[in-house]
């Protein structure tokens, strides 16, 4: 038996037509690793990772404490195998994590690169209006452990006003790209917020906040 | 009694079978399946499924104080959707079902009397009335002019979930405003 070819199939030779099970067998497994490999990185490329958070009723926000940092508590999708939702962690906020727990023992590295943060959430005065008060989303990505200053914003704000003109559903919009070059404990969190003095603000169901990996920001060949 | 390999089941004759023709047609037809299934994957690699799709540069008619769904004029291109035929293109739908980043620009076009607030939008998740994405724009002092808007977001779609949707809300006095969209999708994972 030989091996031909750039993929080292295995090719019967003159003195093997007695072994053609072992040879298809043999040559069937190797194809069938071979394949599988490739099957295995090009699902990899296109399982993007990506997680969505969401909630899924109506939550108030009240005068009194204006600012939650507690909204999102449900994971929506989630393929990846190092992303997640920490509900009440630190306490009072849940975090979107990348990698394992800031400060703990890292178990969990995260793929170092680019990453895409966003969010949307609606926001409807329960009952008066302060003119132009404000309705806010801001996303805040903490990457304890990176070795080099960040590029790029490390926050997004969208902050939008209800003019009290009726009818409410006032939309926040936040999408940013943060490189995290470190090895564990980012933390996403998403304060959601607004300056209604005269009445408690909804944030209707469904808000949604997604982290999506893209990919390595430089690519190192070996040659 | 054929064994078979683990991963994608190719057939293969034991040592001490008899082996016929009907084995290395076997064999063949396996490995060229195996071939097709990691070539589909490296096709949808090479093509990952996107589309813009956009309204004329008049824009659409949007009355005062209704959520207008955008209808689209013009395919700029199409890889991997279902969009329909001129000239009713509402919505956008992937063949695919999975997670998608989109994006709409909308930029009202004309003057109205008065703006007060205006929105824009991107639906689709699991038809629920929640948006992929939403903002708003409030104006405190007087004005006959919306400004540009853009919203951006990651929906779940396909083929049995949703299509993908642009919505543009305003209040304000007397108008249609027209409104210009552009609005694009592009795949980024399975379900």
């Amino acid at each position: 038996m030989q091996t031909i070819g750039t993929h080292d199939l295995a090719c019967v030779g003159e003195e093997d037509y007695a072994a053609l099970a072992l040879y298809m067998q043999c040559l069937g497994k190797d194809i069938d690793s071979k394949l599988g490999a490739q099957r295995s990185a090009l699902q990899s490329f296109l399982d993007r990772p990506t997680i969505i958070v969401t909630n899924p009723l109506d939550t108030v926000v009240t005068t009194g404490a204006p600012t939650i940092a507690t909204l999102f508590n449900t994971v929506h999708f989630n393929n990846s195998t190092f992303m997640g939702l920490a509900l009440n962690s630190p306490a009072g906020a849940n975090t979107i994590t990348i990698g394992s727990p800031a400060g703990a023992a890292v178990t969990v590295p995260y793929p170092r690169g680019v990453y895409i943060i966003g969010g949307t959430t609606r926001m409807t005065a329960v009952g008066a209006v302060t003119a132009f008060s404000r309705r806010g989303l801001n996303i805040t990505v903490q990457d304890p452990t990176a070795v080099v200053p960040p590029l790029g914003p490390r926050e997004a704000v969208d902050q939008t006003y209800d003019p009290g003109v009726g009818g409410g559903n006032i939309g926040q919009n936040v999408k940013f790209e943060v490189v995290l070059d470190g090895i564990s404990g980012v933390t996403v969190t998403l304060n959601s917020y607004h300056t209604n003095a005269a009445s408690n603000v909804t944030v209707h169901s469904r808000p949604f906040a997604y982290v999506t990996y893209v990919g390595p920001r430089d690519i190192v060949e070996v040659t | 009694m054929p064994g078979v390999t683990p991963t994608f089941g190719i057939r293969f004759p034991c040592q001490g079978e008899q082996i016929e023709c009907d084995d290395f047609r076997d064999f063949a037809e396996d490995v060229d399946a195996a071939l097709a299934d990691v070539s589909a994957l490296r096709t949808l690699a090479l093509n990952r499924p996107s589309a813009a799709v956009r309204t004329f540069d008049a824009g659409m008619s949007c009355p005062a104080g209704a959520a207008t769904t955008i209808i689209f004029d013009e395919v700029l291109y199409n890889n991997g959707m279902f969009i329909s035929a001129t000239p009713i293109k509402p919505a956008v739908l992937p063949l695919r079902d999975g997670i998608y980043m989109c994006s709409a620009e909308f930029s009202p076009v004309n003057a109205v009397t008065t703006v007060t607030l205006q929105s824009a939008a991107l639906h689709g998740d699991l038809g629920t009335a929640a948006p992929i994405a939403r903002r708003s724009l409030a104006r405190s002092v007087a004005t006959t002019d919306a400004y540009p808007m853009n919203v951006s977001g990651v929906g779940v779609l396909g083929p049995s979930l949703s299509p993908l949707s642009a919505v543009w809300t305003w209040s304000g006095t007397v108008g249609p405003m027209f409104v210009y969209c552009h609005m694009t999708i592009a795949f980024i994972c399975d379900l």
